[in-house]
C-alpha cells in the first residue's frame, strides 16, 4: 500500500469531545439477561433446529390422535398387521402394500404357500419377484417376494391407517402419538421432580456447609452406591407398573446429579463478595438463597434439566423394552418398540416410526440443551 | 478533632481451623480505636489479616475471642434481631473486587435498593426510584443506569455502584476493604476522591484497608500497620511516614516507588527480617502520644530516644 499518496483531509474528520457526563454513557442497547440469552440461542442453528423438531413432535403428539377416528385401544383382529397407508402419499411407499417373503420348491409353490399361510386370495397379489433361486440359497428353495394389497385382501379398502396397525389391529398412528405423550409426560415429570428435590437438597447442603453438608453428602453417596436398576426394578415391583411407579422409580435416585451440581455452584458462589455484601446488609438466609444464590444457578439448573428430560425418556423406554414398563393397553414409545421388535423383519414399519420419534426426541433435546448451555453462559458474551 | 470513639477493638482474635490440628491465626489479638469522622488506614502485606479484621468487625465472621464495641454496644455480644438490624444499617462495607461484589442477575436498581428493602426503609415505588436516582447521582453515575446489569459497567463504575449500595442505608461507619486495589490506576483517584467527598458530606467514618501505602497516606488520618495477624505500629499518618519506628514499617515505606528516576536509581529496599529482634515478648506500647509500636522493653527505650 502506498500510504504517502493518501492525503489527510480535515473535512472528513470531526473532533469529538468527551464531556463529563458522556464518559459515563453506555452505548450498548439495554437487554435483560433472558432476552440476551434468547438472542444468542437464536444464532445457534443447531439449537433452533432442535427446538423446531421438538416443538413439531410435541405439537403432533397432542394433535395427532385427534386427526383420525381411531382410538389407541380399539382392537380389531381382522385389521391386524395392516401396513401404513396415507392418502396422496402412495409414491412414498405409504400405499398399504405389504411385501411377504415366502419360500417354496418352485416359484408357484412359494406363492401358493404364502397365500395359504397369510390367508390371502390370489387376486390381491400385485407383484412377485424371485429374490433367491435354489442355486443361491442355502436350503435349496426358491425365495419369492410377494407384494400384496393387504387392505383390499382384508376388506379395508376405504380405511387409511397412516402408520399401519399392530398385531391386534389397533391404529399405530394414534398409539404412537399417545405413547409419545406418555413418554414426554414421564420425561418432564421426572425432570421436574429431580429439579425440585435436587435444587433444594444441593442448595441447603452447599449453603449451610460443615456438618450438615457432610451428613447430606454421605446420604447421597450411599444412595448412588446402590445400582440404579436394582432400585428401579424393586420400586416397580412394589408399586405395580404404571406411569406414577415409573416416575417415582426414575426420580428416586435421579435427583442426585442435580443436587451435586447445585451444591458445587452454591459452594462456589456463597463466598463471593456480593453474598457477603448481602449479609452485611442484614439479609436473611432465605433471602440470600432465593434472591442471590438460586438466580445465579438458574442457568445451570435449566441446562441440567434439559439433559435430564431425554435421559428420563430414554430410561423409561429402556425399562419398557426389558418388560418393566407400562402395561397394555397403555403404550409409551418404549413399549411400542418392544412389541414391534418381535416381528420387525416382516413388519418393519411397526418399529420404524416409534424408533424415529424417540431418536428425534433424544437428539432434539440434547442439541437444544447444548445450545442453551452456550446461550446462558454469560462468559460467552462477545 | 472530635475525639469521640465510634469503634473500639480489644484484643480481637480470629483463628480458622484448617485441619484437625492446624489453626491459622489470621488475626491474633489486635486492639485499636477509631474516632468518629476519621479515616483509619490499615495496611500490610497480602495475607496478613487485614480483610479478616474488617470482616470480623462487621460480623461476617464470628470472632474467636476479643471485643468489638461499636457506638458503645458490644457487636459480637448482641443477639437480638432488632439490634443486629440496627447494626447492619450503621456499619457498611465496600468490597475489594468490583466484579464479584455485585450480583450479576440483579439490576443496579435492585442492588442499590437491597438494603432499603431488607430494612423496609422506603415503601412507595416512586420514592424508591427517587432514592436510587439520588444515590446514583451522588456517586457520579447517570440515573439511566438504574435498569442496567452490572456486567455492562467498567470496574470503576461498578465500584461506585457498590459505594451507592453501602450508602443506601445511611451508615455512620464504612469498612472499605481494599476498594481500589482491583481498579485501574487512573480510576483509583476517582474512587478515593469520591470517598473523601462523601465523608465530608455525610460525616462518615472509614476503616480503609489497603496495601498501597501512598494511597493510604493520602486518605487516612491514622494508620495501623499489620504484620502476620498483629498490629506492629499505629500512628498519625504524618508521624508514621516521617518517623517510622518498627522495622517492618521501615521496610514497607522503603518499597514505595516515586516517579523520579534519580531517586529510584539510588533507592535501597530495606528487607524486614522478623528474627532480627525479639517478637515473643513484644507488647503494644505507646512510645509517643498517639504513636504505638509492638516492641520489647529494650526496644521501647531505644525508640523513645529516637
Amino acid at each position: 500500500m502506498d500510504d504517502k499518496n493518501k492525503q489527510y483531509d480535515p473535512e472528513k474528520f470531526k473532533q469529538v469531545h468527551l464531556k463529563g457526563d458522556d464518559s459515563e454513557k453506555l452505548s450498548r442497547p439495554q437487554l435483560s439477561y433472558w432476552k440476551d440469552a434468547w438472542l444468542r440461542l437464536g444464532k445457534n442453528k443447531g439449537a433452533i433446529s432442535g427446538l423446531v423438531v421438538l416443538a413439531f413432535i410435541i405439537l403432533i403428539a397432542f394433535l395427532g390422535p385427534l386427526l383420525n377416528d381411531y382410538t389407541f385401544d380399539d382392537a380389531d383382529y381382522d385389521a391386524a398387521y395392516l401396513p401404513p397407508k396415507v392418502q396422496g402419499m402412495e409414491w412414498l411407499g405409504l400405499d398399504g402394500m405389504q411385501t411377504y417373503e415366502v419360500e417354496g420348491s418352485s416359484e408357484q409353490d412359494a406363492i401358493d404357500r404364502g397365500l395359504e399361510g397369510y390367508e390371502i386370495e390370489e387376486q390381491y397379489i400385485q407383484n412377485t419377484e424371485v429374490v433367491l433361486t435354489p442355486d443361491e440359497s442355502e436350503n435349496g428353495y426358491y425365495t419369492v417376494a410377494m407384494e400384496v394389497d393387504v387392505y383390499a385382501a382384508k376388506g379395508y379398502d376405504n380405511e387409511h391407517f397412516w402408520f399401519g396397525t399392530d398385531s391386534m389391529g389397533r391404529d399405530l398412528w394414534t398409539r404412537i402419538w399417545k405413547g409419545t405423550q406418555i413418554s414426554l409426560y414421564i420425561g418432564f415429570l421426572a425432570a421436574m421432580i429431580d429439579m425440585v428435590i435436587g435444587v433444594l437438597y444441593g442448595g441447603i447442603s452447599g449453603y449451610y456447609g460443615g456438618r450438615t453438608d457432610n451428613i447430606m453428602q454421605r446420604i447421597i453417596e450411599v444412595l448412588s452406591g446402590i445400582p440404579n436398576l436394582v432400585v428401579v426394578i424393586l420400586m416397580i415391583m412394589l408399586l405395580n407398573p404404571g406411569i406414577i411407579a415409573i416416575t417415582i422409580a426414575l426420580t428416586i435416585t435421579g435427583w442426585i446429579g442435580m443436587a451435586r451440581i447445585v451444591r458445587g455452584q452454591v459452594l462456589k458462589l456463597k463466598n463471593q463478595e456480593f453474598i457477603l455484601a448481602a449479609r452485611s446488609l442484614g439479609s436473611s438466609d432465605k433471602r440470600i438463597l432465593m434472591k442471590h444464590l438460586i438466580p445465579n444457578v438458574t442457568s445451570v439448573i435449566i441446562i441440567n434439566t434439559m439433559f435430564t428430560i431425554p435421559s428420563a425418556i430414554f430410561f423409561e423406554a429402556f425399562l419398557s423394552f426389558i418388560g418393566l414398563g407400562l402395561q397394555p393397553p397403555y403404550a409409551s414409545l418404549g413399549t411400542l418398540i418392544d412389541t414391534a421388535f418381535d416381528d420387525y423383519r416382516v413388519y418393519p414399519y411397526m418399529l420404524l416410526f416409534p424408533a424415529v420419534i424417540i431418536s428425534l426426541l433424544m437428539i432434539g433435546f440434547n442439541i437444544l440443551a447444548d445450545g442453551l448451555r452456550d446461550a446462558l453462559d454469560p462468559k460467552m458474551r462477545k | 478533632m472530635n475525639k469521640e470513639k465510634i469503634l473500639e477493638v480489644k484484643n480481637l482474635k480470629q483463628h480458622f481451623q484448617t485441619g484437625r490440628k492446624s489453626v491459622v491465626k489470621a488475626v491474633d489479638g489486635i486492639s485499636f480505636d477509631i474516632y468518629r469522622g476519621e479515616t483509619f488506614g490499615l495496611v500490610g502485606e497480602s495475607g496478613c489479616g487485614k480483610s479478616t479484621t474488617g470482616r470480623t468487625i462487621i460480623r461476617l465472621y464470628d470472632a474467636t475471642s476479643g471485643e468489638v464495641t461499636f457506638n458503645g454496644i458490644d457487636v459480637h455480644g448482641t443477639k437480638s434481631k432488632k439490634d443486629l438490624k440496627k447494626f447492619n444499617r450503621q456499619m457498611q462495607m465496600i468490597f475489594q473486587d468490583p466484579y464479584a461484589s455485585l450480583n450479576p442477575r440483579m439490576t443496579v436498581k435492585e442492588i442499590i435498593l437491597e438494603g432499603i428493602q431488607i430494612h423496609g426503609l422506603i415503601k412507595s415505588e416512586t420514592e424508591k426510584m427517587e432514592r436510587v436516582e439520588a444515590l446514583l447521582e451522588t456517586v457520579g453515575l447517570n440515573k439511566e443506569h438504574a435498569t442496567r446489569y452490572p456486567h455492562e459497567f467498567s470496574g470503576g463504575q461498578r465500584q461506585r455502584i457498590g459505594i451507592a449500595r453501602a450508602l443506601a442505608v445511611d451508615p455512620e461507619f464504612i469498612i472499605a476493604d481494599e476498594p481500589i486495589s482491583a481498579l485501574d490506576v487512573s480510576i483509583q483517584a476517582q474512587v478515593v476522591n469520591l470517598m473523601k467527598e462523601l465523608q465530608e458530606e455525610h460525616g462518615l467514618t472509614y476503616l480503609f484497608i489497603a496495601h498501597d501505602l501512598s494511597m493510604v497516606k493520602y486518605i487516612s488520618d491514622r494508620i495501623a500497620v499489620m504484620y502476620f495477624g498483629k498490629i506492629v505500629e499505629l500512628a498519625d499518618s504524618e508521624e508514621l511516614y516521617k518517623n517510622p519506628l518498627h522495622p517492618y514499617t521501615n521496610s514497607l515505606l522503603s518499597a514505595i516507588p516515586l516517579p523520579d528516576p534519580d531517586f529510584e536509581r539510588t533507592r535501597e529496599r530495606t528487607i524486614y527480617d522478623p528474627t532480627q529482634h525479639d517478637t515473643e515478648d513484644a507488647e503494644f506500647r505507646e512510645v509517643k502520644p498517639g504513636h504505638w509500636v509492638l516492641c520489647t522493653e529494650e526496644e521501647y527505650k531505644a525508640y523513645q530516644d529516637k
